[in-house]
């Protein structure tokens, strides 16, 4: 926007490049205070001085100098010459508006920066020139024309050709104005030679300048030129306008077009992410279903583990009952029947009277005292059937030792079932049990599959309210360190997880490997 | 005298018959005349009638037999009961094979037998000691009937029928829940007895049940 503005002022568009730059103004108020955006800011400011200089809005100008020297003043960095170049800008302004002893002021600001001109001599030159055509417009001629001769030289000595038509031209004007004819038309058409090679606008100038100092026909000569240079300078100028008319016009064409695309960007976008998202609300679905699916089914096989269970007890508890009542059948048998007969038939033959030698009727005594003792055997079989009976357990213990006793047969090992007294296997709720059960059977298959063993040891103890479970086996053992992980092994650690515990295994070649199961309970 | 034998094993029976024979036969000059019945209904009814003219003097009662039909007499110890109460001087000599020593104290204290013997224990020589013990008017109790009475004293005045009950039902595998329909407290009463029994057999807090009825059985409450 800002280049926009800048280029319709060298072409004098100024109307058009103040609201450009209005526009560049807000734009940057919303960028915000960083120091480059301060320094364009900065910048327009005094563009827009410049501007308003030349639609000869004086005040608007000053007004726009000062603000821009305010944001200048408060950069950081070196900010001196641009700051000067305000000054100078501000003077010219002043010049400008005919307040010519505040135009003195502010060259004269500059120019007493003795180490700044030594550095810019350009712009001292630019400052000096316009010092001294303020002095002689404000008719105190008399420092001049050394001052402008000053500038002359400077600007020669650092090429700056274009000041120096300006500074030709004030010499023109100020020897025309002391009557010094030959000079003025010396400097005159030094101007004119010079600005032949630039821009029209100071040809114009020239020309003007020249047509004022000649007299007679030159002056006709040289105005005609002058009208002539300046009414091609107006066409080109509204040509350029005509330019800018158009270039605006297909600016604002193709940011309609922008637009126009932008929407349609937008829209797609919108459409895209709308598509995306129900595609992705589709898959969440879809996962979360899933999820669900497995949940239901984890939960369902959980309930088929219990079921199991559930079955396996009652299926032990029948199988224990039936055993015990056929226990039972056999001591009562024992016990009242057979015992009774024994008792009978022995008390019979103690009172039959016999008749033999004496070595026969001791026999006979030993015989029934014989007896007597195998009723009393009988009777403590009996007596230990029931008692078995009494303290028998239709239990998650006995099934695991049914388990034990079924595998150890299978696998050929031999094993030791330990219980501290103060672990209640009985008291663990149903899913505990379960779990347990099934990590002893992957413990086991284990053993079997790949151990080797001939001794496993199984024992429960509790330490501060978590089970500990050991199984324990005299196997070939492997490397624990491996990450060897089966599936029994991670079963294991599965089920552990479930019911929130913890596992260890240590193994040794050929020692052994010792399962350590924790249960918080 | 006349003599009953209860006694539902022919061999048994005949046994006691040849046992009283030998008691007639040693001097005594006794005369046994001898009934022989096999179960409960038959024992009640020898009993009933023979009440009115006091024809019983003694009784051989085994514990183990056959009911009554209308199952108010499961036992001989019912039947020892009836006769105590229908034939008081009739002298009772009770012969099982139970040693069991829960049933052994209840049958003390509901029938009082004037003899007491355990099969296991006896032999024709003891039996005929019994007999004769018993017809003289002095009771006999076998061996182990013998050792239970002391062992048991010691603790007696500790001990009262319910914690004996108590520890019975917990020997027989009798669950916590169905205990107090079978004894009359409360669940919360019967934790406590079963402390109070823990500290009487000098055992920890900590002691499981089997540790107490491994006790009770040693000093022979069960």
């Amino acid at each position: 926007m800002h280049r926009i503005a800048s280029l319709q002022r060298n072409e004098k568009n100024f109307v058009s490049s103040e609201i450009n730059y209005i526009e560049a103004l807000s734009l940057l108020e919303i960028l915000g205070e960083s120091n480059i955006i301060k320094k364009r800011k900065a910048y327009v400011y005094s563009n827009l001085g410049m501007v308003f200089d030349e639609l000869k809005q004086y005040e608007k100008s000053i007004k726009y100098y000062n603000l821009s020297l305010k944001i200048k003043r408060g950069l950081q960095g070196d900010n001196q010459k641009s700051i000067f170049i305000s000054y100078n800008n501000l003077g010219n302004t002043f010049k400008h508006s005919g307040q010519l002893d505040k135009a003195i002021k502010m060259y004269a600001i500059v120019l007493n920066d003795k180490v700044f001109i030594k550095k810019n001599p350009a712009l001292y030159a630019i400052v000096l020139d316009n010092y001294a055509d303020a002095l002689y417009l404000s008719k105190n001629h008399e420092r001049l024309p050394e001052l402008y001769l000053k500038a002359l030289r400077i600007c020669d000595s650092v090429n700056a050709t274009y000041r120096v038509i300006i500074i030709h031209q004030h010499l023109a004007e100020f020897y025309d104005y002391k009557k010094q004819k030959d000079s003025a038309l010396y400097h005159g058409y030094k101007a004119k030679e010079i600005s032949e090679q630039f821009y029209k606008d100071d040809l114009l100038k020239s020309l003007l300048v020249l047509s004022k100092i000649e007299t007679d026909s030159t002056a006709v000569k040289y105005y005609e030129a002058y009208i002539n240079l300046n009414d091609s300078i107006l066409r080109e100028e509204r040509l350029e306008r005509n330019k800018f008319a158009r270039i605006q016009f297909e600016t604002d064409q193709y940011i309609k077009e922008t637009k126009r695309l932008s929407t349609q960007n937008i829209l797609i976008s919108v459409i895209s992410g709308i598509l995306v998202l129900v595609l992705g609300l589709l898959y969440f679905i879809r996962v979360q279903r899933s999820k669900n699916k497995a949940l239901k089914f984890s939960s369902e096989q959980e309930k088929a583990n219990q079921e199991i269970y559930r079955l396996m007890l009652q299926q032990h508890t029948k199988q224990e009952e039936g055993r015990l009542q056929e226990r039972h059948r056999i001591a009562e048998d024992l016990h009242d029947s057979v015992l009774g007969k024994l008792f009978g038939t022995r008390m019979g033959m103690g009172f039959l009277d016999l008749k033999g030698n004496k070595g026969t009727l001791e026999k006979h005594k030993r015989y029934i005292e014989d007896l007597q003792d195998i009723e009393r055997e009988v009777r403590d079989i009996s007596h230990a059937l029931k008692k078995e009976n009494e303290l028998s357990k239709t239990s998650f213990q006995s099934i695991l030792e049914a388990y034990l006793d079924k595998q150890s047969d299978i696998g050929g090992f031999s094993y030791v079932f330990k219980k501290d007294t103060d672990v209640n296997l009985e008291q663990l709720n149903e899913h505990t049990r379960v779990e347990i059960y099934r990590m002893i059977q992957e413990a086991i298959q284990n053993i079997i599959k790949h151990a080797k063993a001939d001794t496993i040891v199984i024992s429960f103890s509790l330490k501060e309210n978590v089970l500990e479970i050991k199984v324990k086996d005299n196997g070939m053992g492997f490397d624990a360190n491996k990450n060897y992980k089966g599936i029994g092994l991670k079963n294991i650690a599965s089920r552990v997880s479930k019911l929130r515990g913890s596992h260890q295994i240590t193994s040794n070649l050929n020692k052994g490997t010792e399962l350590n199961i924790h249960i918080p309970i | 005298m006349n003599v009953l034998i209860v006694e539902d094993h022919p061999l048994i029976s005949n046994a006691y018959e040849n046992a009283l024979e030998h008691v007639s036969s040693n001097g005594t000059g006794l005369e046994f005349n001898i009934n022989k019945v096999t179960n409960c209904d038959d024992a009640y009814y020898k009993i009933k009638n023979a009440s009115k003219n006091q024809a019983i003097d003694i009784v051989f009662l085994d514990i183990k037999l056959p009911p009554s039909k209308d199952r108010e007499i499961i036992s001989g110890e019912d039947l020892g009961v009836k006769i105590r109460l229908l034939l008081p001087r009739t002298k009772i000599i009770i012969v099982t094979t139970y040693n069991d020593n829960y049933r052994m104290n209840s049958i003390f204290k509901s029938v009082d037998p004037d003899g007491f013997l355990i099969k296991n224990d006896l032999s024709p020589n003891e039996l005929i000691l019994a007999i004769e013990s018993v017809i003289e008017g002095d009771p006999y109790y076998s061996k182990s009937v013998v050792r239970l009475m002391r062992k048991q004293t010691s603790n007696n005045f500790m001990i009262d029928d319910i914690d004996r009950k108590l520890l019975y039902e917990l020997s027989r595998g009798t669950k916590m829940n169905e205990l107090p329909e079978i004894i009359p407290l409360s669940k919360a009463a019967i934790e406590r007895r079963k402390r109070l029994l823990k500290e009487i057999f000098n055992l920890g807090t900590k002691s499981s049940d089997r540790d107490l009825l491994q006790v009770a059985e040693q000093k022979g409450f069960i």
